[in-house]
């Protein structure tokens, strides 16, 4: 028999994907479809709710392990605790997602809503299978379910221009980037006869190291960093965030985000944990996370656009993050947890009211968001908290998280890395403050005020209140990642 | 394990062997190669795709039906529908009740697939 | 109940919160969401103090901590210590932050910006409440901070009157002097021990002391000792940092009650005797307090003699009265402190808002244009009498008890001089009595006259006689909680081994003869012959204006100002315009943005480049590996 728990939250995934398909086949053209959204929804949040229920801690008492990891497939897959902690990253990001796909779609009219839906949630559920997989093909097959439907995504508008060359270039250079992925584990697969992830570090461990071993690691290097956008492989990041439709900017940049750092993680930190090879990678790791610091932050000065902004932003932050790939143990690992998870709340905060501020002005330029303070306080004030706490200004969240980043990343002796870090944090104050300074300072052009629905408005204080709290008192999200980390060391 | 490369190494070289022998017996064989006849031939025969049958017309540049496509994708989904079928026809016995679940499943799934491409009027051909 | 102690600083943070997001627009609301919090707080103070009375002394002291930021081995906590010290100025803050809060609903009645009052009066308890329950010296220097903003925003809460917007300026910039101090102490207790908890460090200096790793002929336990005083100094503002609170009294008279009366001023003391295991362990960090606080107490009395706003009088007696507690904490005397530090919050508080009610009444502060408002205002007047009895030390109120105590423990102890400082104390004494019964008699006594503002006086409505009543019932009974031979205040809150307090009969008799001169001469000056308060005032000129204008002590910081730091300051804003902002700041952002512009050249926007960028990049990182 398969152990099904291990893959509940993907199967209630794709079994939402797949009665979205089928119920909007048999409703009229004509109707609102708000029955699809609501089903996207629901099945989302159960899949969410699955988590809890899988981790041994439902609040309900439903809980369908006493908290031991499950396997299946001879321990292909297992959803371990950490597997759990970023599947509800993933998951909390899809529901933001599903939340923005609603309104974005009032102005942007497409005929297959119940499409965009399905495709999102099969990829939600590549992502969050990508989380628990043990084994390369097994997560090769993942990542690909996750970056095929990006694609799909990115190019949904088929109308619009920018969203046809923001698929075609992720296309073509994910497709390029996959290939390395793939060259790498050929060769990985070639060097220790398995695909599995810890079989790999035994084999590996007991080899000498040669030049094949260093030449899949770098494989595997570049098409990962592809997927979080590392510098130097970042370049289709801004095209593609900024041409992309929003809700799916957002998705890429948290959801599919996420699960390569789930797949850093497992293949490095596991995999390739060897003596031989792991300075390599750890040297390579820091030249590329202080050159994502720099060229993001620095290349982020001069936008007009939000989106294209966030995109730079979104580079900068996956060099944050990658600092805590340098500190291997409990530490790093819950270092980078938690700053997920605060990068999670900051970032859609900031995405969400892209959306709502763009469904009433039409417009992403940052200098159309003169005067939001006084169009919305609540838009304001979201972007100034999500904005500040993304530059790490305390007392928000995103101070505490890079404090416990650069704090593992110095005790592991990577001091002029997070020197690096913290001088363009400032740096980032530049651009982002701009927004701000934007919203709150100039008056607007447009006095209109601008609304927006009881859920957006209580996701929107969410986001605020989660910042906030977590920047003074950080605890309790600190000790789920503890308890996440625990599971791999 | 690097010997395992050898067997790479062997089917590159047969790879080759195999393009380059192709290569070399067509240009044997054609009219004026190792083995042709010599012939003169008129230079508009000689550029002509097939030497007997219905002349052509028209450009090969052009645009196919986007239906052939979908047609193509359905049938690929299918066909490996088909390639699964076999194997757990074959050893139906041995993979029991189990087995006939997982593979109800997965047709049901082909066919919530079958029937949205019939409902979205994938397989009318205009 | 003691578990959830976090609860108490966090409630009214929580109402700070409500108020400015939600029920901003209903005043009512507001007004009533900040009350009944502080009434809930006040009542958990109760119900902590029960609890811990129901505890064998020797396990009084509880410790929660949670753990805030970590990057082992280093961390820093956030957390409660629940102790007699912690709970006697919890009960003190949350009654007189309660009854104050009552008091305002009538007060400000017609304040348009009423629910920010209320919010900020609600984030200043809770900021000056997380400085009380702190562990560590981390903790209650945010409170501390955030005290001061509070203080700021209420000073300045008229902020269009230019006294007003001048006052918190000046409040926020002398107390920063203080806290720079305290800051840096803090930093020096987290260098030199490698912790901010307070049980942690005192445990340290208890055991450095005993083997000898502490030398004390070093002073260097007093240093960090007096560079925590600095900020008691500039708080709780002693000489020489004295000059904020007079002028504090430009905010609404109910903040002046709570703030720069009763609570937050008396934070400095409170935070002395947090760390009096710092100041104990060293003889010379005691001299200097004690020597501090005398000072200022005589000091600040004298020029309260020659003031004529109602009050300002006041701040000045404030201003002495915590010299008083300094001076007692100097001598060694904790628990006298503490209890004056109890005792003077109730009499100060009720003293600020008899003098609110009066203004309320009359709208005028200054004493000269009031008189025989007795018989219009009958319970202010009641109570404010009863308070100055009790701030004169007159038998049986509570100032008597209290004022004995230090009086006792200043001729008790061994600091060179202490005599000295016990003939100031008693010569403060004398003056305490003789500027409140001045002040006393001019504004209530007498013959109207400004006859405009007499027509007016009316009594203030219930909301605002009600707490008068409940202060001046508690300025009567609370010093009886230490009655010579029970010592039941004594036996709860002390430092080190409990000591019975001994009563000395004679220092009793000599304080309230001296207190009742005092009043008499007052009685002279004000009634009986008013025409001889001018006639002396006359031939002792110099002195009379020296008082009048506090020993010129701001214009001579004016002075030093204006001569040396304008000078200085020049300079800095020379280096800084030209060579920081224009050369390092504004070249530093130039090189920024064209560096950024730069880089955004490689984003070409064709794929193929991008392409040739990743293979490129997978090359370079080869080669660098390989290499």
């Amino acid at each position: 028999m398969i152990n099904y728990l291990t893959f509940l939250p993907e199967i209630i995934l794709v079994c939402t994907a797949i009665l979205i398909l089928v119920v909007e086949l048999f409703q009229a053209p004509s109707s609102k479809r708000s029955s699809i959204r609501w089903i996207a929804f629901l099945g989302t949040l159960a899949a969410l709710l699955c988590l809890s229920c899988l981790s041994g801690s439902c609040p309900l008492g439903c809980n369908l392990t006493d908290g031991t990891a499950q396997q299946a497939f001879n321990g292909f897959i297992k959803t371990d605790g950490l597997a759990l902690y970023f599947k509800m990253i993933i998951l909390l990001a899809t529901l933001f997602t599903l939340l923005m796909t609603y309104r974005h779609f009032e102005t942007h009219k497409t005929p297959y809503p119940a499409e965009f839906l399905a495709i999102l949630l099969f990829s939600a559920a590549g992502a969050s299978a990508l989380t628990s997989a043990q084994e390369i093909i097994t997560l090769y097959i993942a990542l690909e379910t996750l970056t095929i439907s990006s694609y799909l995504l990115a190019s949904f508008m088929k109308k619009d221009k920018g969203s046809n060359e923001a698929g075609m270039k992720y296309l073509l250079l994910g497709a390029f980037s996959s290939a390395l992925l793939l060259f790498g584990f050929s060769y990985i697969y070639g060097l220790t006869g398995t695909t599995v992830i810890t079989e790999i570090a035994k084999s590996l461990a007991m080899q000498p190291s040669s030049p094949l071993a260093v030449f899949a690691l770098i494989l595997v290097v570049g098409g990962l960093a592809f997927k979080i956008s590392l510098a130097p492989f970042h370049m289709w990041t801004p095209d593609v965030y900024e041409g992309a439709p929003t809700p799916v900017t957002a998705f890429l940049s948290v959801a599919s985000k996420t699960a390569g750092f789930a797949a850093f993680v497992r293949l490095f930190w596991v995999g390739l944990n060897v003596p031989s090879l792991q300075p390599i990678w750890m040297g390579l790791f820091a030249v590329l996370s202080a050159m994502s610091i720099i060229l993001g932050n620095l290349e982020a000065i001069p936008q007009k656009n939000i989106k294209r902004l966030m995109g730079y932003s979104s580079i900068a932050q996956a060099g944050y993050i990658a600092t805590g790939f340098l500190a291997i143990g409990p530490m790093g690992l819950t270092a980078l947890l938690f700053y997920i998870f605060v990068y999670l709340f900051a970032n859609l905060g900031v995405f969400l009211t892209i959306v709502i501020v763009a469904n009433k002005t039409g417009s992403e330029q940052i200098e159309d968001y003169a005067g939001m303070w006084k169009r919305s306080p609540l838009i304001g004030i979201v972007l100034l908290v999500c904005l500040l706490s993304l530059a790490g200004v305390p007392p928000f969240a995103g101070f505490s998280g890079k404090w416990y980043l650069f704090g593992a990343a110095i005790s592991k002796g990577y001091t002029w890395l997070a020197l690096i870090g913290m001088t363009f944090s400032v740096v980032s104050l530049f651009y982002y403050l701009q927004v701000a300074k934007q919203a709150l300072v100039v008056a607007p052009k447009d006095p209109s005020p601008i609304e927006m629905s009881l859920l957006e408005r209580s996701v929107l204080i969410l986001c605020v209140v989660v910042t906030v709290t977590l920047g003074v008192w950080p605890r309790p999200i600190m000790d789920l990642a503890q308890a996440a980390a625990s599971s791999l060391f | 394990m690097l010997e395992q490369y050898g067997y790479v190494l062997v089917f590159l070289m047969a790879g080759i062997v195999f393009i380059l022998g192709a290569f070399i017996t067509g240009w044997a064989l054609s009219p004026n190669g190792l083995l042709g006849l010599k012939y003169k031939y008129k230079k508009e025969v000689l550029v002509d795709t097939y030497e007997c049958g219905v002349e052509t017309y028209g450009s090969s540049w052009f645009r196919f039906n986007v239906s052939f496509y979908l047609y193509a994708l359905l049938f690929v989904i299918f066909d490996i529908e088909t390639v699964f079928l076999y194997p757990w026809a074959v050893s139906f016995k041995a993979l029991g009740m189990f087995g006939f679940m997982e593979m109800i499943v997965f047709i049901l799934i082909l066919l919530v697939g079958l029937a949205y491409a019939w409902k979205k009027e994938a397989l009318k051909w205009e | 109940m003691i578990q959830y102690s976090w609860l108490i600083p966090t409630m009214p943070a929580l109402a700070y919160v409500v108020i400015i997001l939600f029920t901003r627009r209903s005043r009512i609301l507001s007004g009533l969401i900040s009350i009944f919090t502080m009434a809930i707080c006040f009542a958990f103070s109760v119900g902590i103090l029960l609890e811990l009375l129901a505890k064998a002394p020797a396990d009084r002291s509880i410790p929660l901590s949670w753990t805030w930021l970590e990057i082992p081995p280093w961390s820093a906590n956030v957390g409660v210590l629940i102790d007699p010290l912690c709970v006697n100025m919890l009960l003190v803050v949350t009654l007189i932050s309660l009854l104050v809060q009552i008091y305002s609903w009538g007060y400000m009645h017609d304040e348009e910006r009423f629910s920010s009052y209320y919010s900020y009066l609600s984030l200043f308890t809770a900021s000056m409440l997380l400085l009380v329950v702190s562990n560590n010296f981390l903790q209650i220097f945010v409170g501390w901070e955030l005290v001061g903003l509070c203080s700021y925003l209420l000073i300045g809460f008229w902020f269009f009157k230019p006294e007003a917007a001048d006052a918190c300026k000046k409040a926020f910039v002398v107390n920063r002097v203080g806290d720079m101090g305290f800051l840096m102490g803090v930093v020096t207790i987290g260098m030199v021990f490698g912790t901010f908890d307070f049980k942690t460090v005192f445990d340290a200096v208890t055991l450095g002391i005993a083997n000898g790793t502490y030398d004390t002929t070093h002073h260097y336990i007093a240093g960090i000792a007096l560079l925590l005083f600095c900020g008691a100094v500039g708080k709780s503002a002693q000489f020489p940092l004295h000059v904020w609170l007079p002028d504090a009294m430009e905010g609404p008279t109910p903040v002046s009650a709570l703030i720069h009366a009763a609570t937050m001023v008396a934070a400095g003391v409170y935070m002395v005797a947090r760390t009096y295991m710092l100041f104990s362990a060293d003889p010379f960090a005691m001299t200097v307090v004690a020597y501090t606080g005398g000072f200022t107490a005589i000091f600040a009395a004298s020029i309260a003699v020659a003031q004529n706003d109602i009050k300002r009088i006041l701040a000045y007696s404030t201003l002495s009265q915590l010299g008083y507690m300094i001076l007692a904490l100097g001598v060694g005397g904790f628990t006298p402190g503490m209890f004056h530090l109890t005792t003077h919050a109730c009499f100060k508080a009720l003293l600020f808002l008899g003098a609110g009610s009066v203004i309320h009444g009359v709208h005028n502060q200054d004493i000269w244009k009031m008189g025989g408002l007795w018989s219009k205002m009958k319970i202010t007047g009641t109570t404010f009498f009863i308070a100055n009895l009790a701030i004169a030390g007159i038998f049986p109120l509570a100032g008597f008890w209290s004022k004995d105590e230090i009086l006792s423990a200043v001729s008790e102890s061994k600091i060179p001089g202490h005599e000295i400082l016990y003939y100031a104390a008693v010569f403060t004494a004398f003056l305490t009595a003789f500027y409140m019964f001045r002040l006393f008699f001019v504004v209530f006594m007498g013959q109207p006259r400004d006859h405009h503002a007499y027509d007016h006086a009316h009594e203030s409505p219930l909301t605002m006689t009600g707490p008068l009543m409940v202060l001046a019932v508690l300025s009567i009974c609370v010093g009886w909680l230490n009655l010579p031979g029970v010592d039941s205040f004594s036996k709860f809150l002390h430092y080190g081994e409990y000591h019975e307090e001994v009563f000395h009969m004679g220092i009793a008799i000599a304080s309230s003869i001296v207190a009742l001169a005092g009043i008499g001469l007052a009685f002279v000056f004000y009634i009986s012959k008013p025409e001889l308060a001018g006639k002396t005032a006359d031939t002792f000129k110099p002195i009379y204006l020296l008082l009048k204008n506090k020993y010129y002590v701001d214009e001579f910081y004016g002075w030093m100002v204006k001569n040396f730091l304008f000078g200085f300051a020049t300079i800095c804003t020379w280096f800084d315009d030209n060579i920081v902002d224009d050369g390092m700041v504004d070249g530093t952002g130039w090189i920024t943005r064209k560096m950024g512009s730069l880089f955004t050249l490689t984003q070409t926007g064709y794929v193929q480049n991008y392409a040739l960028v990743i293979f490129a990049g997978v090359a370079a990182i080869y080669l660098f590996v390989s290499f």
